[in-house]
């Protein structure tokens, strides 16, 4: 419909395929050259073959080592008082062994056994991969007044980052204790591919374009944490736009879920929360519902509550308002009475 | 032929419409006194305001008539037409003083909305809206499902002398018990009751949801009114969707249809006239309906890649074809895929169930389906008495608390008034691609305008064309005095205003 092909980013997605929407990032060219290569290989000869494999395969490593020079440093200490504040990868068990997928995360590691953090396993929000924690508020910025406070690495309250280790170190280890608590990077951009960057009102007004696509917002959480399955393992969590108002229906774990310590409501404003997770425009598992299953879990900025102060002159204009219609009122009966 | 008001009719008529705002001020205190238990101060001291606001003009509107005598039929019926209007740009100030609206405009239109039981609503930030606004929401709910008239009938507010002409007015031709005033106590009791049996289930699936008590208990009520007087306004933003709650959607169906079978009914049931109730036209005229539209909503949504499975279609689609048929207005899927997902033939059967509506004596707008099967029995009759030899007499009759006979009068005002619905519903799509929105869109807004149903296809949005917000307003306000009210009321104002007259006097 015209309307909707007006000026949305996903609109023009939707008119113009794989044209570099938003912030997506396609495959790189020589990589889908080398794949192209390699099947031409198989009928060109042996040598091609060869040449073909060893192409590929230095491809993936410079995808890989691509990959990893975006990771945030890795294991930061955090101080305890802040781990309210830290993001959470939604696999609801953030602090259960995650030490050895989080090599993913190293810096200029050797992309081989580097999973990413870019290709979480998508339709499973319970993901063990190694969780990007530390995701972008220079996207988040976009349309969805991201607050994500892309100036360092700490998080709201000013939290400490001790890293453990030099960020040089090839292959950094994580201490234990710190398993449980993640990163915060707000300013890492996403870095992934098939990653959209968007916004709840872009996701509002979404057409199948972008079903099935892993995206990533920042939204207030408003209203209230609620059960999704009878034992309460999993939650719906509303967020909603700055801009606009809209809204989008996410659905996460309980323990991501209770990060969230203020919902949005009359004179409060909700706790900021950035999402990353599949979009399902008519979502299959939960009867056609249009949401977001939450991968990653970002707690960008706490709520805040605004007093709404008794003040007896708000109220004087109004008692003098009723207090003369009760005297009109007086008056009418008055002439009435003295009529009959 | 055409009698304009005299001035003394003029004064009548305010004296008694300054006497239904007084009776809006009884109902602002409701959110009066939720502001200030929930420590709202700044939304008490706006419903503090206008209740004042209220009193002062209805006080004034009272002096132009100290003591008039009863009103006649064609008095009761400007005092209805103006009244919904009227009280509309009363129920608009707290509204606009909450701060989340555009304009005055956009206030009085979620006003008219919310007292003609459309349902539409172009707040912004709802989510963010107070509990003392919210309630008042789901008062005009409550007032203007009941009827407005059947509220201050039944609290005696218009005496002994003009109820009848005045319910009349408002378009029920049925009395439940031979007077009036129990007729809408009747009414009044039965609402009332089903809305407390509903807040008190609902509140316990909120609860289990993950909802802290206070907020369950109020978000219960508001759904219940909303849900039983075919509303359509919900507290949070998502509509239905929020609550992610299979058993409160049921519930909320369960509420919906009863909103939509005739009162006149109900007071059959409670005398144990079980069969009266299964043999009655419009009982079976709706379940006729409904059967052949769920097999075509359910065809057409198998049309579609998204909603073809069967428990989406089972869960959205049902709950979707109930809301629309009782002209209610809520939604358990998002804007964007009624517009996206559905095909454009779901979409067109939504809007068909809308125009048609419920019962007739019901809350709910639309046609209605008397109307409809009063239609369908004429055309029956037609073909028979063509068929039937020149000395034959046919009658048809119908079931409607007894046997009755199906009269060319009854025929005649069922058939005006499905033109006039028709007709509106064609203005209306007429004047939204005017301002230059979609076909299929626009002819889904009017009709939802004006059957009062609320469902929306996203025209409906702040920052919306003003002169479309104003065409949509008159449009509820038609659809809910079911047009001959309406019309009347336009005529007598015209013929009153025609100078010719004037001088002929």
């Amino acid at each position: 419909m015209a309307a909707r092909c007006d000026g949305t980013g996903l609109a023009r997605a939707a008119c113009a395929p794989r044209a570099g929407i938003g912030r997506a990032i396609p495959a790189s060219g020589p990589c889908d050259g080398a794949l192209a290569g390699a099947r031409d290989g198989a009928l060109a000869g042996r040598a091609a073959a060869r040449f073909a494999a060893a192409l590929v395969l230095a491809c993936l490593l410079a995808c890989a080592g691509g990959l990893a020079l975006t990771h945030p440093e890795p294991a930061l200490a955090i101080a305890p008082s802040a781990a309210d504040d830290l993001p959470l990868r939604d696999d609801g068990a953030a602090a259960e062994g995650d030490a050895g997928e989080e090599s993913g995360q190293a810096e200029g590691a050797d992309g081989a056994d580097a999973p990413g953090d870019g290709e979480p396993s998508p339709q499973d929000e319970d993901t063990e991969g190694a969780g990007n924690t530390g995701d972008a508020a220079d996207g988040a910025a976009e349309g969805a007044g991201g607050e994500a406070g892309g100036e360092s690495t700490q998080g709201e309250g000013g939290i400490e980052a001790d890293p453990v280790q030099s960020p040089s170190a090839d292959i950094l280890e994580l201490d234990p204790e710190l398993a449980e608590d993640n990163r915060v990077n707000p300013q890492q951009l996403p870095d992934s591919s098939f990653i959209y960057d968007t916004s709840i009102a872009d996701l509002s007004t979404a057409d199948a374009y972008i079903d099935g696509q892993t995206v990533q917002v920042v939204g207030e959480a408003i209203g209230d944490n609620l059960r999704a399955t009878f034992g309460g393992r999993q939650r719906w969590i509303t967020l909603s736009s700055s801009d606009d108002s809209s809204t989008i229906a996410v659905i996460m774990s309980a323990e991501s879920a209770s990060r969230i310590d203020t919902f949005g409501a009359y004179n409060v404003r909700g706790t900021i929360v950035q999402v990353r997770g599949i979009f399902h425009l008519v979502c299959a598992e939960h009867e056609g519902v249009s949401d977001l299953h939450a991968e990653v879990v970002n707690i960008v900025e706490k709520g805040v509550r605004t007093e709404d102060p008794f003040a007896l002159e708000s109220f004087l204009p109004g008692a003098a308002a009723v207090a003369v219609g009760l005297l009109m009122m007086g008056l009418f009966y008055f002439l009435r009475e003295r009529r009959r | 032929m055409w009698q304009r008001f005299t001035l003394y009719d003029l004064r009548v008529i305010g004296h008694y419409l300054g006497v239904l705002v007084l009776f809006s001020s009884l109902a602002l205190l409701v959110p009066f006194i939720t502001g200030v238990l929930c420590g709202e101060w700044v939304p008490a001291s706006h419903y503090l305001l206008t209740i004042g606001i209220s009193l002062c003009l209805g006080s004034l509107l009272r002096f132009l008539c100290i003591d008039p005598a009863g009103l006649n039929r064609q008095q009761a019926m400007v005092v209805t037409g103006f009244a919904w209007i009227v009280l509309a740009f009363v129920a608009s100030i707290p509204l606009y003083l909450s701060g989340q609206y555009v304009s005055y405009l956009d206030a009085l239109f979620d006003g008219v909305s919310g007292i003609t039981t459309t349902g539409a609503s172009i707040i912004t930030d709802l989510d963010h809206l107070s509990n003392a606004d919210n309630m008042w929401r789901f008062m005009m709910h409550l007032v203007g499902g009941l009827g407005l008239i059947v509220v201050a009938l039944s609290f005696g507010l218009f005496g002994k002398r003009s109820g009848a002409s005045l319910y009349m007015s408002e378009g029920r031709s049925e009395h439940i018990v031979p007077n009036i005033v129990q007729t809408t106590q009747f009414i009044a009791k039965l609402s009332v009751g089903i809305i407390f049996v509903a807040t008190f289930v609902l509140t316990l699936l909120c609860l289990f949801a993950g909802m802290e008590l206070p907020r369950a208990g109020l978000q219960s009520l508001w759904l219940a009114i909303s849900g039983f007087m075919t509303g359509g306004f919900t507290p949070m933003s998502t509509s239905v969707l929020y609550y992610h709650s299979f058993a409160i959607e049921a519930v909320l169906m369960v509420l919906m249809i009863g909103g939509s079978v005739n009162f006149v009914l109900y007071a059959e049931i409670w005398r144990g006239r079980l069969d009266s109730f299964f043999r009655d036209i419009e009982i079976r005229t709706m379940l006729i309906w409904l059967a052949i539209m769920t097999i075509v909503f359910a065809a057409s949504l198998t049309a579609t890649a998204e909603f073809d499975s069967l428990p989406a279609m089972m869960r959205r689609g049902l709950f979707m074809l109930i809301s629309a048929f009782s002209t209610t207005g809520f939604q358990n899927i998002t804007s964007n895929q009624l517009v996206t997902a559905f095909s454009s033939g779901a979409f067109l059967v939504v809007a068909l169930l809308m125009a048609v509506g419920g019962s007739a004596g019901s809350t709910t707008g639309g046609i209605k389906f008397a109307r409809i099967g009063f239609i369908f029995k004429s055309i029956a009759a037609t073909i028979k008495e063509n068929i039937a030899p020149d000395s034959a007499r046919v009658v048809v009759d119908y079931n409607h608390v007894g046997r009755r006979v199906l009269t060319p009068e009854t025929v005649k005002a069922a058939t005006t008034i499905f033109v006039l619905y028709v007709v509106t519903y064609l203005i209306g799509a007429v004047v939204g691609i005017a301002h230059g929105y979609d076909a299929i869109q626009s002819i889904f807004e009017s009709v939802a305008m004006a059957s009062n149903g609320g469902l929306s296809a996203g025209l409906t949005a702040p920052g919306m064309p003003p002169t479309l917000e104003v065409f949509y307003i008159f449009e509820m306000w038609a659809g809910r005095l079911e047009f001959v009210t309406f019309l009347a009321l336009i005529v007598q104002i015209a013929v009153s205003l025609d100078p010719r007259r004037w001088r002929r006097r």
